[in-house]
């Protein structure tokens, strides 16, 4: 941990809650990002992340700080998810949210038809992501999408490096076999 | 595909995860066996398909922008390291700031200067200052009530003055001798005319209008907006339901000088904020609604609150005001 942020985080233990919000605008578009590979569903990545911001924050005087705040974060993170997934389905697609928040598509105008097929990649992952089990979708996203080596995903996930291994292997040769399912279908 | 090597091991060559002795184990089996190579090909595929998918969404799929505010809101009321703040007593203090960021009152500003021991890392890494939880949340219960006291007390002062002078009947003038404005438009096509197009809350308490106005509800990009609102006490049981439902805290209101006349406050998210004033006419349809004008938050200008849903801004601040009629 940078010791900018290990002060940081000395500051909000201390009792200043604004400095809370320096962690929340460097990490939330990546563990959002990440959330929503994870999750499939861009409402709930958003309302996790809202929830694991809020809950390291009451809960940072535990922080032990031999670890990264943002692994520590992601914990917490897919704790929340795994929580909320049990209790209930995704709301909306990407596609969805996407409407919903406002987004215009990039101007198309130069290669429409590039775009569209950059875009349908992007769907047919997500789809491809959504049939896998919660811990090979976890596990292949914190390897993917967060870069992380199998001792920080050993970390998180608290499971044996032994185990992340053979688990990625899993999840890579399901995720291999739903993305060529999802083509055929499309 | 090799004895020696199996797909795991090639799952996690890919991860670079692998032993020396096993990687050039792998490596030795991708020179001559076509399945290994073409396990490692599609385990590269699902790579690049997932980078290019995380980076489509990055570009693509953007976290709203009042995403920040939300959580330091979230948090005001989950601070670890000392006791409890309760939302009221949050939206007090939050009103406060706000009060300070215009130079409402010059006094409280000099409360919020910051400590000469206490540092502040979000000024020097943070262009913005954090919009809600700041060193406020550590202020006596003391000084913030007098604050607040002084506050509520303008406002009160204020309604009253326009429960007495403007709506019984007043056309052309105020009674205690603040000047009038007979050519101002309706303040809602359902409540009375009101003579006054501006309420200024002075810095010394006193009140008197302005007419040289900027229009109001012109839809702007501020943070937080502020609006007062003045309805009968018979319909505080709606109102008081209205917030109970939406799960705000409401405070028994102050009672004032004048005992026909109470304020509370309520630091509202802007969608429950629009659902409140569209059901305000249906509670008492004499009610007054009154907001800032944008840059110069010490005048209210009359508020159309059928327009409501056209501001934006993330936090409301409604002082409602209840008169005994």
């Amino acid at each position: 941990m940078s010791n900018e942020e290990a002060l940081i985080i000395e500051q909000i233990v201390g009792g200043d809650a604004a400095a809370f919000e320096i962690l929340v605008r460097k990490y939330q578009a990546r563990l959002f990002n990440s959330l929503i590979h994870a999750i499939g569903c861009p409402e709930e990545a958003e309302d996790v992340a809202q929830e694991a911001f809020v809950k390291a924050y009451s809960k940072i005087d535990t922080f032990k700080q031999n670890s990264s705040f943002y692994t520590w974060l992601y914990r917490i993170s897919i704790n929340i998810a795994i929580s909320r997934h049990r209790q209930k389905k995704p709301k909306s697609s990407l596609d969805e949210y996407r409407m919903n928040v406002g987004h215009e598509p990039v101007d198309e105008s130069s290669q429409p038809g590039q775009k569209l097929d950059l875009e349908e990649r992007a769907v047919q992952v997500q789809a491809a992501l959504q049939l896998l089990s919660d811990e090979h979708r976890s596990i292949i996203v914190l390897r993917e999408i967060e870069d992380l080596d199998y001792e920080a995903i050993s970390e998180i996930l608290k499971l044996p490096v032994g185990t992340v291994r053979s688990r990625l292997h899993r999840a890579r040769s399901q995720l291999r076999g739903h993305l060529e399912q999802v083509v055929i279908e499309k | 595909m090799n004895e020696m090597v199996t797909p795991q091991m090639i799952s996690a060559f890919v991860d670079g995860e692998l032993s020396p002795e096993d990687t050039a184990l792998v490596e030795a089996a991708l020179a001559v066996d076509e399945a290994s190579r073409g396990l490692l090909e599609s385990y590269e595929k699902i790579r690049e398909d997932l980078a290019f998918s995380s980076t489509f969404i990055a570009e693509n799929v953007s976290m709203p922008s009042e995403f920040t505010s939300r959580v330091m809101a979230d948090i005001g009321g989950t601070k670890p390291t000392s006791p409890a703040v309760s939302q009221t007593q949050y939206q007090h203090q939050h009103n406060q700031h706000q009060h300070n960021q215009h130079q409402h009152n010059q006094h409280q500003h000099n409360q919020h200067q910051h400590r000469p021991d206490e540092h502040r890392p979000d000024e020097q890494l943070v262009s913005q200052p954090a919009p809600l939880v700041d060193k406020q949340l550590n202020e006596s219960p003391s000084t913030l009530f007098s604050v607040r006291t002084v506050i509520e007390f303008i406002v009160a002062t204020a309604a009253a003055i326009l429960i007495l002078f403007n709506w019984n009947g007043n056309t052309g003038e105020l009674k205690n001798g603040l000047a009038a404005n007979p050519g101002q438009t309706n303040i809602t096509a359902e409540s009375k005319k009101s003579d006054v197009s501006m309420l200024r809350i002075g810095d010394n308490g006193k009140s008197s209008t302005n007419n040289n106005s900027e229009p109001a509800n012109q839809p702007t990009a501020q943070a937080s907006r502020e609006f007062a609102v003045i309805i009968s006490e018979t319909a505080r049981p709606q109102v008081d339901r209205f917030w109970t439902m939406n799960e705000y805290e409401i405070e028994a209101p102050e009672q004032l000088t004048d005992s026909q006349v109470s304020v509370f406050l309520i630091q509202s998210k802007r969608q429950d904020a629009v659902k409140f004033f569209q059901e305000l006419k249906k509670w008492d349809p004499d009610f007054k609604a009154f907001q800032d004008s944008g840059e110069n938050a010490s005048w209210l200008s009359p508020f159309d609150v059928s327009r409501a849903d056209q501001l934006e801004g993330d936090v409301w601040t409604l002082r409602i005001v209840t008169i005994d009629r």
